[in-house]
């Protein structure tokens, strides 16, 4: 779980770094093989993958089992790790979709209609996909500033008019919608860096 | 760092985008930034609860009490809430012996002692709704540099799932509104710890206050 929150007053704006930090030490070991190495990559990503995975499959305890699979395959593929061609985060989920995909087909009812099947198994990847990406996000978000972040929270969270949280944390209205927007643009550039790799 | 320069392409997407989703207006975006910025801002719209899970709440700010309720004791604001939500305002209005302000309510409600008898600390969390918590706390140890605590919800400690972390200022008390996880009714407690900055993100083993979910 993330530090204490912010105080929302301050002008300070000091970025979360602890989350990359989290990341780069779980890459290292991972890479190294150290024994520490997956518990490392579940402090970092543990809560993410684990989100993905049960969004996708529906049910928790075969996402927590598709989950130890891909720890497996993250221990088994770790030296080969190339954190130059994608973020370890993009790595783990995409491994996680391919694991996630393999179960739920191996949860289709059979035998299945050959006219409807590609049309099921397309839906499911496309699914997949979104919810891969979402995922991806909500790993970002951790990163990135805590004011902004909390006051994204607060919008698409909780639901609250930009005006509302304004009120609520007595913060200008002006300063709400342009740290909101800060906070929008240091997502793409994490989540483009993230999939890029290092 | 990234630059914070507003007249360069990305933050202008960004703000188009969000002037654009702000009044659910849907025109075409007029370029591929602004057409990746929406798509984002359609993603984190519709991300999963748990998918905020790392974002903090935001902080209740002293004197304020909770935003949308003002200044009402926290008597009237869960007796409101019960109503509003079950048609019945239950409220049993003795003390529960551990603070001045917090009431207990039939149902609905959790309430937090200490973990070990003597330390100090009580909390009620009020359910006005599924999927919403008010958590109230009193006479909790202000919180010290570089600690903090986390309300969980719990099982044991393996199995457990962070619901938001807070600091206490020198009142020792605090008042939140947050929302739960989808799963929240698969937890037997909540629980309260105190966190160390720095010693990573899981539960510390060092509970304060703790109470049975009904």
């Amino acid at each position: 779980m993330a530090p204490p929150p912010p105080d929302l007053n301050a002008e300070a704006r000091t970025p979360a770094r602890g989350s990359a930090r989290r990341d780069s030490r779980a890459t290292e070991a991972l890479i190294a093989r150290r024994p520490e190495a997956i518990a490392l990559v579940m402090e970092a990503h543990g809560q993410v993958l684990l989100g993905f995975l049960e969004g996708l499959l529906r049910d928790r305890a075969r996402a927590e089992d598709v989950l130890q699979q891909v720890l497996l395959e993250l221990w088994e593929r770790g030296p080969t790790y190339d954190p130059d061609r994608a973020g370890l985060l993009t790595w783990a989920l995409t491994i996680a979709r391919s694991r996630a995909l393999d179960e739920l087909r191996r949860r289709v009812p059979e035998p299945l209609d050959p006219a409807t099947m590609s049309e099921r198994l397309g839906a499911e990847d496309h699914q997949a996909d979104r919810l891969l990406e979402q995922w991806r996000l909500a790993g970002m978000l951790e990163r990135l500033p805590r004011d902004e972040a909390t006051l994204l929270r607060m919008r698409f969270y909780e639901g609250l008019s930009q005006s509302e949280i304004s009120a609520q944390t007595a913060i200008p209205s002006g300063t709400v919608k342009t740290r909101m927007v800060n906070g929008l643009r240091h997502l793409r550039d994490l989540l483009e860096r993230e999939e890029a790799g290092a | 760092m990234i630059a914070r320069d507003p007249r360069d392409d990305r933050w202008r997407a960004a703000q188009l985008a969000l002037d654009r989703f702000e009044s659910g207006r849907t025109e075409v975006p007029e370029s591929a930034e602004e057409a990746s910025m929406t798509g984002l801002l359609e993603l984190l719209s519709d991300l999963p609860p748990a998918g905020w899970q790392s974002v903090p709440a935001r902080p209740e700010r002293r004197g304020r009490g909770l935003p949308r309720v003002g200044r009402r004791s926290l008597r009237l604001l869960a007796a409101g809430a019960v109503a509003a939500c079950f048609g019945v305002g239950v409220l049993v209005g003795s003390s529960i012996g551990t603070g001045p302000g917090i009431q207990r309510l039939r149902g609905h409600e959790v309430v937090l002692r200490p973990v070990l008898s003597g330390a100090g600390g009580a909390a009620l969390a009020v359910m006005p709704a599924p999927g919403r918590l008010i958590l109230r706390v009193e006479h909790l140890r202000p919180s010290q540099p570089g600690t903090y605590y986390e309300l969980w919800l719990m099982t044991d400690l393996r199995r457990l799932a962070p619901v938001a972390s807070f600091r206490v200022g020198r009142s020792g008390e605090v008042q939140l509104s947050l929302e739960l996880p989808d799963a929240a009714g698969a937890y037997r407690y909540l629980d309260i710890s105190l966190q160390r900055l720095g010693a990573g993100t899981a539960h510390s083993s060092d509970s304060v206050l703790r109470g049975p979910i009904a």
